[in-house]
Parts: structure tokens; C-alpha cells; sequence
């Protein structure tokens, strides 16, 4: 690792993979606990509904501290760079999708979903989205709503 | 044997039924599709079809979404072979040997090795399931809750110790997945938990939306990441047979894929993929000259191919016996069956020995469709290679979207795929492997039933579960198991066999 670094004259090296999901798993464990902490415990024979919850929030924590710890001595790092166009534009498009849905129907749903979508990659045109998006809408009113008859609302 | 005889006629009788024929083939075809399409896997595949269930016989249902599973390993490898990446992710150690193959122009034989290993395996499996399923139903039967409560714990440290990646962060994912799997009313007080209030949350967050989410939305991103570039397409196969050398070589290696992968594939956390890890690995040591593998091996293509196949078929061991789902794949089949009212475990056998032996018949029925439509119709299967990505993903993107809310007609669940989504690309980059965090949310309330009931008839002692035998050989099996993972040279050992896969 450190014949790595040398090699490659990088200013910051991303953090490191214990240390990241230590926390992660510790964040956990101490919101289980602090939100958990109402729940009545029971007594033993009888578990209450806090009982199972407290345990887990306990061993996240315990868990998360160790890996904190442990990242002292490993070299294992995270993969930092994020694609921020497909994680914002496919999460987007599922919320979009869930909302319209709601609202307006299957179709018009299906039709801004893909329509978003088709951005997440730099190698699609406009034209893409349109095509694929009627084709999407037509076939799965087709497979759905003909062919399975889901009740599902295809526009209102 | 007389009697085992008779069930799988009888379970035969109900495969070949024209419906259930026909939605065998409609499993395997899907299966070789979503195993030849990179990015598109069983799990997402599954969940999507859910909601096209709905509408069919239970028998029908089933069989058609176990077709897929062990379908698509059967498709993953022919994109192994011939693009050089995995079509599923149980095929990533053929890409080493099928593709140095292929680019010798033996892409034929290579393709024709992987489907007839996958179909001997199949059949041996099929056999294992059969046999062995009878016997662990009556030894379900004996089972009380301390004991459930032990095979439990039991099988979430063998999916931790057979997860790739570190072991202490596995632990954390399967701890993390009980946690989700206790959101919502408790049963047994009827308190809502870690609701914030949400009404919608009140019956628990879906194992659907949660799956999907990690295995369909996390991938279409990373995918996207990657580029989703595909490098050549070999597309002069040659021919199918195999040389008198090559079939000397490879069926040695097909017997021990199978026998690796019946075995591995009824552990809980097993299955396909770590069946054909360990396959490989085995025939790369084992090998007089390891030196050919990576230079197109037979061996390791056949191997491996052969063990992903049985381990899927005896995945269902678990499942079917005793009602635990040991990896994703059976938790949606579980949830399939709970959808249509069946309440997997031991009483499947007697209750529905319809469902029960029509389905292990139709595996051995979807194997021998699987060759027909892996060898002669490869080249059908090849022009789907040819599909760019940048189409595809947002099909899969609106069919996850439906498939989610038809399952409970909400859109809460699309909502909360999409949440899970951006989580699982969190976790792919802190280098959390999923599978465990999805077996940890499918066991959490079987868990705490079950630690609950134990709790009862012991008046509060834990110390039931070291008083049963059955319970507390789980126990010590776990902890076995732990303590070999954490010891420094096997886990070298460990860490390296899945770097040479």
C-alpha cells in the first residue's frame, strides 16, 4: 500500500473502508437505541417489544465502535468517487414514478420516468426517451391492464 | 424408496400437465434471458414477475419462477463465454476459462460443456432434492422454537462466513437487516416500531421494495457506472462438440462441480454463486498443471458451471423442508408462496404434496428444456447480447417501479425501493456486501418469534438454548464457524480463494 502511494502522488487518499462503515453501523446502533429507548423491554419471560431492538442496537454499536477501531490497523479503502448523474437521475426518475403514478396514472407515470431515466447516461438523445418511453407505456398497458387485468389507473 | 418412487410420479404427473408445461418453459426461457442480459438478475427478475402470479395456480407459479432461477444459470454462462462478462453474478469464474475458449474459437464446446454440465448437474440435484427433502421434513417436525431459533442464528453465520468481503461487516449487515425486518407492529404487544409516525409503515417495510431496491435500483446505478460498455461479441461459436480430450477432461470436473454444489447450495447463505467460486478453486488446485486455467481450461467451465446449476436446485432444500429461505432468491420464492397462502416449512409435504413434488418434478423437466434452448438456440440468445444497455436499463427501471407497487398496491413501496436503492450504491461504495443485510430483514421477525416463544416456555432462561441438544449443536456450529473465519491463516486461505476466483 504505501509503495501505492508513493506511485501515484494522490494528495488525499479516500478514507478507509472500516472507518466508514464503522460509523456507519455505530450511527446505527446509537439511533436504534435513542429512538428505541421508549419501547418497554418486558421482562424475560415475557419480552417486551423493545427487548429484540435493544439487543441489535446494542450489538450495531458495539460492532460499529470495533470496525472504528480496527481501521486503525487496516488499509482496505473506499471506492470514493460517486456517479452522481445515474444515482441522482435513477433515483429521481423512481420517485417521479411512484408520485405521477399516484396522481395522474400508469402512463404518464411510465412516460416521465423514462423520460428522466434516458439522461443517466451520456449517450442517449431525446429521441430515445420518446420512443422508448411510448413503446414501455403501450406494452406494459398491454401486458398489465389487458393481459393480466391489475387494476391499475392508466391515466386520469 | 417404493414410496419415494411414487411421490415423484405423482409429482411428474402434475409437471407435465399442458399449464404447468408450458409455464415451465416460460420460466426457463425468462431465466436464460435475464441470465444472458448482464445488469438483470434472478432476484430483480422475481420480484418483477410477482405481481404476474398473482393470477396464475400456486403449482403454475412456483414452477415458473424456480425455472428462472436455476434458468438463468444456464444464460449467465453463455455471456461468460462469449462477451468475457458475467451474464449472472454466479458465472464470474467462467469468464475466466469460457472466454479464453471462445477466443480460440472453442466458444462451441465451451457453451455446449457449460449447458450439458448444468443439465447432469441438474439432474443429480433434482435427485437430492427428492431424497433428502422427506427425511429433514420429519426432522423439521421434532423442531421447537429454541431449535429454529439455533438453525437460524446458525444459518446467518454461514451466510456471513461464505459472504465475500470482511467478515466483521457482514456480521454488522445481517445485524442491521434484523433491524429492518423489526420495523413496524410488533405481533406479540401490537406497538408500532420505528414508524416515525408513518401510517404506511405500520405493516412493516416489504421484503419486495427492499430487495429490488438493493439488487435492481443499486445495480442499474452501478452499472451505469461502469460504463455498461461491452467489449466485442465472439460471435463465430464453431462447433458444439466437444473433442474426445475436451469431454475426457471436463467430466471428471462436471462430477466434483456437482457434488461441490449440491453440498454448498443447501447451507444457508449457499447457492449458486459461491457454489461456483469454490468449484473453481477446487479444480485450480487439484489440476496436475494449473498453469492452463486462465488460458481455457475446460475444467473451469465445467466445473463451475455445473455447481452453480446443482447449487440453485438444492437451494430449495431449506426452503421447501423446513421453510427457510437460504439466500435471496428462495425469500422471494417464500414470499411467492405466501402470497398465495401456502405457509412454508414442514407441513408443505403433507398439505400440498402437489405443489411439493410437482415442483422438484419440474426441475428435472425445466433441465432438459434448459439444453434444448441453450444448445441449438444459442444463436437467438446471442442477438440479445447485442442490445445496448443504454436501452435497457430504463426497462428494467419501469418494471421494477410496477412490479413494486403491485405487490401491495402502494406507492410507498416504490418510494421506499428508491431510498433502498440510493443505500445500496452507498453501501457497494463502503464495500458492504448486500446479501447478508436481505438474509438478516428475511429471518429478523422469524427470530424474534422465535426467541420470544423459547424465552416463554423457559420462564425467562437462556439457558434453553443450551439445553437442547438440537439448539445448542447450532450454537457451537456458529460459533465454530466464527472462530475459523477470524483465525489468521484460514481466513488468509479464505481471502485468497476469492481473489482467484
Amino acid at each position: 500500500m504505501a509503495q501505492q502511494g508513493a506511485r501515484r502522488p494522490e494528495p488525499r487518499p479516500p478514507p478507509l473502508a472500516d472507518l466508514c462503515s464503522g460509523s456507519l453501523f455505530a450511527g446505527f446502533g446509537v439511533a436504534i437505541l435513542w429512538v428505541g429507548a421508549d419501547y418497554p423491554l418486558g421482562v424475560p419471560s415475557r419480552i417486551g417489544p423493545g427487548y429484540v431492538p435493544r439487543l441489535l442496537g446494542i450489538l450495531l454499536a458495539a460492532i460499529g465502535l470495533f470496525l472504528i477501531v480496527r481501521s486503525w490497523w487496516t488499509t482496505e479503502r473506499i471506492d470514493a468517487t460517486v456517479a452522481w448523474r445515474p444515482l441522482l437521475l435513477i433515483s429521481t426518475a423512481t420517485v417521479a414514478f411512484a408520485l405521477l403514478f399516484e396522481a395522474n396514472g400508469l402512463v404518464p407515470a411510465i412516460l416521465v420516468s423514462v423520460g428522466i431515466a434516458n439522461y443517466a447516461t451520456g449517450e442517449n438523445r431525446w429521441t430515445t426517451a420518446v420512443v422508448l418511453g411510448g413503446v414501455l407505456a403501450f406494452f406494459a398497458w398491454l401486458l398489465f391492464v389487458k393481459g393480466l387485468s391489475l387494476p391499475l389507473p392508466v391515466w386520469k | 424408496m417404493l414410496e419415494l418412487t411414487q411421490n415423484l410420479m405423482f409429482g411428474f404427473g402434475v409437471a407435465v400437465t399442458p399449464q404447468n408445461l408450458l409455464f415451465c418453459l416460460i420460466g426457463a426461457l425468462l431465466g436464460t434471458l435475464v441470465g444472458v442480459l448482464p445488469g438483470l438478475g434472478p432476484v430483480a427478475t422475481i420480484a418483477m414477475l410477482l405481481p404476474v402470479t398473482f393470477t396464475l395456480p400456486p403449482v403454475a407459479a412456483l414452477i415458473m419462477l424456480a425455472g428462472l432461477y436455476y434458468g438463468a444459470q444456464y444464460g449467465g454462462s453463455t455471456t461468460a463465454i462469449l462477451v468475457n462478462i458475467p451474464g449472472e453474478s454466479s458465472s464470474v469464474v467462467t469468464t475466466i476459462d469460457g472466454h479464453a475458449m471462445a477466443r480460440k474459437g472453442r466458444a462451441g464446446s465451451a457453451l455446449a460443456i457449460a449447458a450439458l454440465g448444468s443439465f447432469f448437474a441438474g439432474c443429480v440435484a433434482t435427485a437430492i432434492v427428492a431424497v433428502f427433502s422427506q427425511p429433514l421434513v420429519r426432522l423439521a417436525g421434532s423442531f421447537q422454537s429454541p431449535d429454529y431459533f439455533g438453525l437460524l442464528v446458525f444459518g446467518m453465520v454461514a451466510a456471513v462466513v461464505l459472504a465475500q468481503g470482511s467478515v466483521v461487516r457482514s456480521v454488522a449487515m445481517v445485524v442491521l437487516g434484523l433491524f429492518f425486518g423489526l420495523i413496524g407492529t410488533d405481533i406479540a404487544s401490537g406497538q408500532t416500531r420505528f414508524t416515525f409516525g408513518i401510517s404506511a409503515l405500520a405493516d412493516g417495510v416489504g421484503f419486495v421494495p427492499v430487495a429490488m431496491g438493493l439488487f435492481g435500483i443499486a445495480e442499474v446505478i452501478a452499472s451505469l457506472e461502469r460504463g455498461g460498455a461491452r467489449q466485442g461479441v465472439i460471435e463465430k461459436i464453431g462447433r458444439l462438440w466437444p473433442t474426445r480430450e475436451e469431454a475426457r477432461r471436463a467430466w471428471p470436473a462436471v462430477l466434483r462441480g456437482t457434488g461441490i454444489g449440491s453440498l454448498l447450495g443447501v447451507l444457508p447463505g449457499g447457492g449458486a454463486l459461491i457454489s461456483a467460486f469454490a468449484a473453481y478453486v477446487v479444480e485450480k488446485k487439484i489440476a496436475k498443471d494449473p498453469s492452463r486455467f486462465g488460458q481455457g481450461a475446460i475444467e473451469g467451465v465445467a466445473a463451475p458451471e455445473s455447481a452453480n446449476n446443482a447449487g440453485a436446485q438444492t437451494s430449495f432444500i431449506p426452503l421447501l423442508a423446513m421453510g427457510i429461505p437460504p439466500n435471496p432468491v428462495m425469500a422471494l420464492m417464500l414470499g411467492a408462496m405466501t402470497i398465495h397462502g401456502i405457509v412454508p416449512g414442514p407441513k408443505v409435504m403433507s398439505e400440498r404434496p402437489d405443489l411439493f413434488w410437482g415442483m422438484i418434478a419440474s426441475m428435472w423437466v425445466g433441465n432438459l428444456m434448459l439444453v434444448i434452448i441453450n444448445l441449438p438456440l444459442i444463436g437467438i440468445w446471442v442477438k440479445f447480447l447485442q442490445i445496448p444497455y443504454r436501452w435497457l436499463y430504463a426497462v428494467i427501471l419501469v418494471f421494477c417501479c410496477i412490479g413494486v407497487f403491485t405487490v401491495n398496491n402502494t406507492t410507498t413501496d416504490v418510494l421506499v425501493m428508491a431510498l433502498f436503492g440510493v443505500f445500496g450504491y452507498l453501501l457497494l461504495k463502503i464495500r458492504c456486501e448486500p446479501a447478508p443485510l436481505i438474509l438478516g430483514f428475511i429471518l429478523g421477525p422469524m427470530l424474534e418469534e422465535n426467541f420470544r416463544r423459547a424465552l416463554i416456555v423457559s420462564r425467562g432462561s437462556w439457558w434453553v438454548f443450551l439445553e437442547r441438544p438440537i439448539c445448542a449443536s447450532f450454537l457451537a456450529l456458529s460459533l465454530l464457524f466464527l472462530l475459523l473465519v477470524v483465525l489468521p491463516t484460514i481466513r488468509k486461505r479464505r481471502e485468497q480463494a476469492f481473489r482467484e476466483g
